[in-house]
Parts: structure tokens; C-alpha cells; sequence
């Protein structure tokens, strides 16, 4: 399998948080493509493969998804409960990397299906070692479940 | 005893009537020598001068029957001149012819001197006569009566024993009648037994005639009546003698004895009786003597009352036991009783017993007098009244208490009748209806109740209070209209002796203001649900706006100060050798700011959460809290080449694990934080046992905190140092008092006594270890 059909969907607003997530991807020298959609909306349009994702070519379905829970439109907590209700995405891995400590938003999270929850780093090393952690065991140790409907 | 009666007859004339009685005599002498006079004149012619005294003989003889001797002999003097004068020559002279005629009025005189005293002596004896005989027919008549009046049998017998005579006690008592008897011998009729045997006795007539003396009886006698009666008897014979001493018959007196018998039968009976009752009587009785006041006799009782036996009480007096102070008056009243000034001595008065006690007697006395009336001795009875008298004072005291509490209390208090009328107001009730007692008494709450439908409730309260025999507690109300009054009554039925219900007693409270201030307090209460709801409302609004407002904080709030932490870190590191050493330092300032700046967020959310979210502690061993703590901060520890020492077992708490682990890594976190510079932090962590609690203390080497600001350090945002010499929130001490307080425990901090502080947090330990 190449590793460029191993994607990562980023679901992130803040541009600057997407700018470091791309410096710490190759600091770690982790070459898996990252696909950014900034609201909750469009990440459901990707997943779903509408318009102007309809092309799964060109917007392959990704391997991971790192998720924010602060998204404008539809909250992330939204977006992982629709996307668990989804036949053949519900098994896609769901890494939530939020600035939220809070417990609730935690609790939900798990509830909802993700399968990790990072609070974002307030120093770049600290999402370095984060990112660093995901290539090795999401993208690389982690075997995938395939996507089928069953 | 009864002296015989007068005979009918009086043999002396009363004296008054004696000077008619010798005019009669001499009128007699004068009227019978007129009459013979006249006699005598009028045969002059035939007699002439013959015989001249002869007829006058008759005169003095007529005039001695009836007018007596002196009377005669003054009618012979009489007659001897009227015949001289009248009838002898010369007449109508005093002088006599012849001498014949002198020797004729001499032997007149002679003659009539001695028939004038015969005829009188015949006449006495013929008055004495019948005067003998008139006395002799009233004593037998006499005799005879009272033989037939007197109540004891009397038969009389001849010399042989026949009867002759019986009384009507005799007739009575042997059943026959004296007609039928007369000339019976004795024994027919006087038929006697003696008692015991009933063997047949001689009879007492035969032997007074054999003995010619007087016979008793002897005891024991039974005589037999006709109609088979039987009668005890007791009698006596005596023989009848004549004045030659012969014997002229007997008689016989006798008694029935049945009533005497049973009379003196009786007379023992009630003697005993009397002894009985004087020595058992129930109450104290003695016989006093008067003057000196000495005990004669006591009864039993009287012993026990003094408490003195019937020997001590021989030799002491009737004052001596009473008490000194009633001593004097109570003698001087009984002596007035004995003088008879008054009818009866009576005092309630007190007396000492042997043993000192003092007892209330009531004591009375009555005098015995002969039948001169005069004092003999005192009839004294006495009785311990003490036990009444002291019921009587309880009695007395309980009403008079009864009485101030019913008067003194501001309740309602009184009774009523089973026709529901007052029997009993105190003067609460009385002020609550408006009237007098005099008013209320023996009236109804339907005749006072200023509305009627009041009056009417409180009867049927009443009636469900008898009719159930049970207390019962009610709210009643009473006034008029704008100024009733609530009451808060308890009604308990009020029975007799034998449990029937005859009433029932009331006490009824002035609940108005009461019942206003609850009212008052229930509209309040209802206002203030209503403002907390409100408030609650705003608060959950407010909370929830909080939580989105931290929530912001959490995630807006620290992105940008992410982003430029990152910004400035990728700047050093991607154009470091560009930069010049200015630049460089900026950059790293931009750094520095940004993680204070995320700390401050970090805590002030945590602190935020602690206040907002519920926490529900549970047991937990404090090494594994500390376990984790220890491996959390292991790269702080490291940094700053600090010393921790933990005395392990550190116990079992309850408490929430989390918000704990926090508070364990403040305290330590600043026990390794706040040390001189170039000093190496030394912390140790112990736990003390407090009872029902476990104290953890946290002790360290460091600068220490003035006592001046021990309590201050633990408000948010108060720091006492520069971010440059120790770098800080504020917030981590607040945490951990807000901490300890929510789990149920508390904070502190003391000087070591080595140097440096003591920071500890006590909490609840976990119960059966």
C-alpha cells in the first residue's frame, strides 16, 4: 500500500493550527497527504463525497481524521456523532485534538466514538511529540479495519 | 311512800268557825229555856206553883245533847231564874217565898248539874262512836284498794289455808279469777316448781302455819299459771296474828321476775356492753377527774393517741398532753364547763405525743352530775383528727394554688357541666367573654358567643369530648365580626368517682398573634420560594452562560496564545542564524509570555470547574494518589534537583481522586518552587492521624510564609512575590483550599520549625480502618 492513500483529514478553523500541524507532519518526516477542510459542514461533505468532493480520485477517503471540537457551522462532537452513524465510514479512526480540558467535553467525546483525545500543546514541541506519536502508532502500527458495509 | 288517806270525817272543827259554833251553843241554851218558859206559863193554871224547875230539866237536858256541858249548866242557871222570876211568887221578882221553894231550886240545881253531865258525856260518846266507825269503813276501804292496786301477787289464806282473798296481780299471774277461788286451799291455785328440776315445792302458806314466822322463797321458783304459763317468781309468806298472837291465816306476797330478771340481765348486759365500747371504742375516752384534771380511766384508743400505755397515763393529767400553747385556754373552758357556764366543754385543739409528735385532737367533754347536780367527773372523748385536718390544710393550700395558677395565667382556663354550662371560669375566660363570674356561671358558650355559629362550633367541640370520653385539641374562635380570636384548645373530659362523664375541663390559648405571625411567615415563605426560584433560574442562566464563557475561554482563549507560542518557536527555529541576538531574546520573551499566559488559563478554568462541578469523593489510599503525583512531577522534581521524601503508609482517606491528585501537586509543586535561590529544595510528606480525620502535611525547606499573609495566600490571584523571582499564577493555593472544601476537609499552613512552611489539608478518613 503507498503511503499517499494513507490521508489524513485535518477538521481545523484556525489557520495557524493548521500551518503548525503541517510543520510538525514534516518535522516528523511524515509524508502521509493531509487534506484540510475548516468547518464542521465540509468535513461531513468530504466524508459523505458530495460536491465538490464527489470525486474520490482527487478526495480519497482518509486513513485518520483529527478532529476539532470548536468548528464553525457544525461542532466536532457533531460531526463524530454523524460520522459513527455512517455505514461505511463509522470504523474510521477519530484522533480529537482540541484545546478543551474540560471533562464533559472529554466524556462526550469518548461516548461519541473517538478513539483518541489529544489537548493541543501550548508549545510547538509538545505538538511535535504528539504528531510524532500519531504517525507511529495510528498511521504505521495501527491496522485498519477496511471500509466496507457490513 | 303514801300515807294513808283522811277519814272523811275531821274530829276537830276548823277554828274559825268557833265563835258561831258557841253562839249556836248558847243560843240553843236560851232558845230551850224561852221555849219551856212559855211551856211552863202557859199550864200555870193547872200547875200553879207545883214543881216550878221540873219542866226546865227538859231544857238543860236538850241543851246538853246538843249545845254541851257549859251550855247546859248556863241553861240550868237560866232556867233557875226565868222559873223564879216568871213563875214562882212573887212573880216577876228575884225573891223567894219559901223556904220550900229553896230546897226545890237547890235540888234543881243539883238534878240538872248531873243530867247536863250525863247527857253530854252520852252525847261524846255517841259522837266518838260513829267518828270510829266512818275511820274504820275508809281504812278498810282503803286496805282494799290498795291491795287490788299493787303490782305484786297477794293472796290471802285462812287459818287452814283456804283463800280468802286475791288481788288482780295474784289473778293475773296464776290465771284465776278471786270469785272462782274463794275457799279453795292455797295449793290449788299457787302451784310452784322449782326451776331446775321442776320438781313440785311446798307451798309457803303451810309453812308460816307450821312455823308461825315470816317465809321467803327460794330462788328459782316457777309458778305454774292456770292457762300452762310458766313465771319466774320470787315471794315471801307472812303469817296473819290477831291481837292474842293466834294465828288467823297467812298472806302471801309475790313478784313476777321475769322483768326483773331480764332487767338485771340487761343492767349486766349493758354494763358489758358499755365496758366494751369504752375499751374499743374508735375514738379516745377516759374519765377525768375535775379538779385535778387526772386520768380515772382510759380506753385503748386513748393509749394510742398520746402514744402513752394506760399506766403512764394513770399518773398524768388531762392538760398535761396537750400542747403549751393551747394548755391554759383549754383548761380554763373546761372548768367553765364544770361550773355548768357552759353545756358542754368542745375544743380542736393540739396535742404532743409521747414521742413528741404533734397531733390535732378534737377533745370533748361532758360533766357527770348526781342527781343533786353536782359535778362528779368528766366524760372526756378524743379524737386524732390530725390526718383530716391535715388533708383539710392540703386541701386548702391546693386549691389556694390552684387557684393563683388558674388566676395568674394569661390561658383560658374552666370547666363546664354535661349540659355544656359553665362550672368554673378563671379570670382569662371571664376577660375573654366580657363578663362577671356571677354572670357566667351556670351559662352556655350559646349565651355569650358574639357569633352564633361560633357559639355552636364550640358546643359541638364539647359534645364530641364527652360522648368520646376523649382529650381532644382544637383550634376554636371567639369574637365579633373584625376581632375574632383564635384559640388553641385542649378539651379533657372530667368524669365522677365512677368513671362517668360529668363535664369537662378546658384550657384555651390566644393563638391570634401566633397564627398571625405564621400567616405572616407562610406569605414570606411563599415569596421567598418564588424569589429563589427566580434567582435559581438567573443562576442556572448565568451558569450555563458561565460554562459557555469558559468554554470559550478553554478553547479561543488559549488558541491564540498557542499560536504564538508556536509562531515565535518556528521563528527561532527556522531563521535562528538570520536573527540577531536581539531578535532572538524577543522571540523567546514572545514564548515566555505565551506558556504564562496558558498556565493562567489553565488554572483559572480549573479553579472555575472546581466551584461548578459536583464531586462526589470516594475512599482512596493516599500512597497511590501520591504514587501518581510523584510520577507526574518526576521531570519538575528533576529540574530543579529537589529532595522528596514521603513517610510511607500515608493512610486511607475519602476524597474525590482528581481534584486530590491537584491539590497534592500544588503543595508540592510549591514546597520545591519557593526556595532561596541556589538552595536545594528539600520536601517532605507525612500524615498524621486526627481522629475521625487524616491530616496531610507537606513540609519543605523554603522562604516561609509571614503570618500576615497565611490566610491571604490563599485567595485567587494573591501572590507575594515577582513573576521573575518565582513565576505564578495566584491560583494554585486557592485551588487547593477550594479543593479540601468541597471534599469536606480543610487547609492550612504553620512554620517548619526547621525553616520553611508546613502546608496541610485534612480530610475525612475512611471509617473501620
Amino acid at each position: 500500500m503507498n503511503v499517499a492513500d494513507i490521508g489524513v483529514l485535518v477538521v481545523e478553523d484556525d489557520t495557524t493550527d493548521v500551518l503548525m500541524i503541517r510543520r510538525a507532519f514534516k518535522k516528523a518526516q511524515l509524508v502521509n497527504p493531509l487534506r484540510i477542510v475548516d468547518n464542521g459542514d465540509t468535513a461531513v461533505d468530504y466524508l459523505s463525497g458530495r460536491p465538490p468532493y464527489d470525486d474520490r480520485a482527487t478526495h480519497p477517503l482518509p486513513a485518520l481524521i483529527l478532529l476539532d471540537l470548536k468548528l464553525p457551522r457544525r461542532s466536532g462532537l457533531e460531526v463524530l456523532e454523524w460520522l459513527r452513524q455512517q455505514p461505511g465510514l463509522k470504523r474510521l479512526p477519530v484522533v480529537v485534538l482540541t484545546s478543551s480540558m474540560e471533562n464533559t467535553d472529554m466524556r462526550k467525546a469518548y461516548d461519541l466514538g473517538c478513539n483518541s483525545y489529544l489537548v493541543k500543546p501550548v508549545s510547538f514541541e509538545g505538538l511535535l511529540d504528539a504528531v510524532k506519536a500519531l504517525g507511529v502508532y495510528w498511521l504505521n502500527l495501527n491496522r485498519r479495519a477496511d471500509t466496507e458495509v457490513a | 311512800m303514801w300515807s294513808t288517806p283522811q277519814a272523811s270525817a275531821s274530829p276537830k272543827p276548823p277554828r274559825q268557825r268557833t265563835g258561831k259554833r258557841i253562839l249556836a251553843r248558847y243560843g240553843v241554851a236560851i232558845a230551850a229555856v224561852a221555849v219551856v218558859t212559855a211551856i211552863r206559863l202557859a199550864l200555870a193554871p193547872l200547875l200553879e206553883e207545883h214543881s216550878p224547875f221540873l219542866v226546865f230539866t227538859l231544857a238543860v237536858m236538850a241543851t246538853a245533847w246538843y249545845g254541851g256541858l257549859r251550855a247546859a249548866l248556863f241553861a240550868m242557871v237560866l232556867a233557875a231564874l226565868s222559873a223564879t222570876f216568871f213563875i214562882l211568887r212573887p212573880r216577876f221578882e228575884l225573891g223567894l217565898s219559901m223556904q220550900v221553894v229553896h230546897a226545890q231550886l237547890a235540888l234543881f240545881l243539883f238534878t240538872g248539874g248531873g243530867l247536863s253531865y250525863l247527857t253530854d258525856s252520852l252525847h261524846r260518846a255517841r259522837s266518838r262512836a260513829e267518828i270510829a266507825e266512818r275511820k274504820t269503813q275508809a281504812s278498810e276501804e282503803w286496805l282494799r284498794v290498795t291491795l287490788r292496786s299493787i303490782g305484786d301477787g297477794v293472796i290471802a289464806t285462812d287459818e287452814v289455808g283456804r283463800v280468802c282473798f286475791m288481788n288482780p296481780s295474784a289473778e293475773k299471774l296464776t290465771g284465776w279469777k278471786e270469785a272462782d277461788v274463794v275457799g279453795w286451799p292455797l295449793r290449788e291455785v299457787f302451784r310452784i316448781v322449782g326451776e331446775p328440776d321442776r320438781e313440785p315445792m311446798e307451798d309457803p302458806v303451810t309453812k308460816v302455819l307450821q312455823e308461825g314466822s315470816v317465809v321467803g322463797l327460794a330462788n328459782h321458783t316457777l309458778l305454774l299459771a292456770r292457762d300452762g304459763r310458766e313465771y319466774p317468781i320470787s315471794d315471801s309468806g307472812a303469817p296473819i296474828l290477831d291481837d292474842t298472837g293466834r294465828i288467823r291465816g297467812v298472806v302471801l306476797v309475790f313478784q313476777d321476775g321475769t322483768t326483773k330478771r331480764e332487767a338485771a340481765r340487761r343492767l349486766a348486759a349493758s354494763e358489758a356492753e358499755f365496758r366494751e365500747a369504752f375499751e374499743r371504742a374508735g375514738v379516745g375516752e377516759a374519765q377525768v377527774d375535775l379538779a385535778t384534771g387526772r386520768f380515772l380511766r382510759v380506753n385503748h384508743m386513748l393509749c394510742e393517741i398520746t402514744g402513752c400505755t394506760a399506766d403512764e397515763l394513770a399518773t398524768m393529767t388531762f392538760p398535761e398532753v396537750t400542747h403549751p400553747d393551747n394548755r391554759a385556754a383549754d383548761w380554763a373552758r373546761f372548768q367553765a364547763t364544770v361550773r355548768g357556764e357552759r353545756p358542754m366543754f368542745e375544743s380542736e385543739t393540739r396535742y404532743v405525743r409521747k414521742d413528741g409528735r404533734e397531733i390535732r385532737v378534737r377533745v370533748t367533754a361532758t360533766i357527770i352530775r348526781n342527781e343533786r347536780g353536782e359535778p362528779l367527773r368528766a366524760m372526756v372523748v378524743f379524737q386524732d383528727v390530725t390526718e383530716r385536718v391535715e388533708a383539710e390544710e392540703a386541701l386548702q393550700q391546693r386549691k389556694a394554688l390552684l387557684r393563683a395558677v388558674t388566676e395568674a395565667t394569661s390561658d383560658l382556663i374552666y370547666a363546664k357541666d354535661a349540659a355544656g354550662r359553665l362550672t368554673l371560669a378563671n379570670p382569662s375566660t371571664l376577660h375573654a367573654i366580657g363578663r362577671t363570674e356571677e354572670e357566667a356561671i351556670g351559662r352556655r358558650d350559646v349565651d355569650f358567643a358574639p357569633q352564633a355559629e361560633q357559639g355552636r362550633r364550640i358546643a359541638e367541640l364539647d359534645r364530641s369530648v364527652m360522648t368520646s370520653g376523649r382529650e381532644v385539641t382544637d383550634e376554636e374562635e371567639f369574637g365579633p365580626p373584625g376581632a375574632v380570636r383564635t384559640y388553641l384548645t385542649t378539651k379533657a373530659p372530667l368524669r365522677d368517682a365512677s368513671g362517668a362523664v360529668v363535664g369537662l375541663v378546658g384550657v384555651s390559648r390566644d393563638i391570634t398573634a401566633r397564627k398571625r405571625a405564621e400567616e405572616e411567615v407562610r406569605r414570606l415563605a411563599a415569596a421567598l420560594e418564588q424569589r429563589v426560584e427566580e434567582r435559581t433560574r438567573a443562576l442556572s442562566e448565568a451558569n450555563a452562560e458561565l460554562e459557555a464563557f469558559s468554554y470559550t475561554i478553554a478553547h479561543d482563549l488559549r488558541a491564540p496564545v498557542r499560536n504564538m507560542h508556536s509562531l515565535a518557536d518556528a521563528l527561532f527555529e527556522d531563521y535562528a542564524e538570520e536573527l540577531p541576538a536581539e531578535a532572538r531574546d524577543y522571540t523567546q520573551r514572545i514564548v515566555g509570555a505565551a506558556v504564562r499566559m496558558d498556565n493562567l488559563i489553565k488554572d483559572l478554568l480549573a479553579y472555575a470547574r472546581l466551584a461548578r462541578e459536583a464531586i462526589r469523593p470516594e475512599p482512596l489510599d493516599l500512597d497511590s494518589v501520591l504514587t501518581d503525583v510523584l510520577g507526574q512531577m518526576r521531570p519538575e522534581i528533576r529540574e530543579r534537583r529537589a529532595e522528596v521524601t514521603v513517610a510511607w503508609p500515608l493512610g486511607l482517606v475519602v476524597a474525590h481522586r482528581t481534584t486530590l491528585g491537584q491539590v497534592v501537586t500544588n503543595l508540592l509543586g510549591n514546597a520545591i518552587k519557593f526556595v532561596q535561590a541556589g538552595k536545594k529544595p528539600v520536601a517532605h510528606v507525612y500524615a498524621e492521624d486526627r481522629g475521625d480525620r487524616v491530616r496531610l502535611w507537606v513540609e519543605d525547606n523554603g522562604i516561609g510564609v509571614e503570618p500576615e499573609h497565611r490566610e491571604r495566600i490563599f485567595r485567587v490571584f494573591e501572590r507575594l512575590h515577582a513573576q521573575e523571582a518565582y513565576p505564578g499564577t495566584g491560583i494554585g493555593l486557592a485551588i487547593v483550599r477550594k479543593s479540601a472544601e468541597r471534599m469536606g476537609g480543610s487547609c492550612g499552613v504553620e512554620p517548619n520549625p526547621t525553616g520553611g512552611s508546613r502546608f496541610w489539608i485534612e480530610l475525612p478518613k475512611q471509617e473501620g480502618v
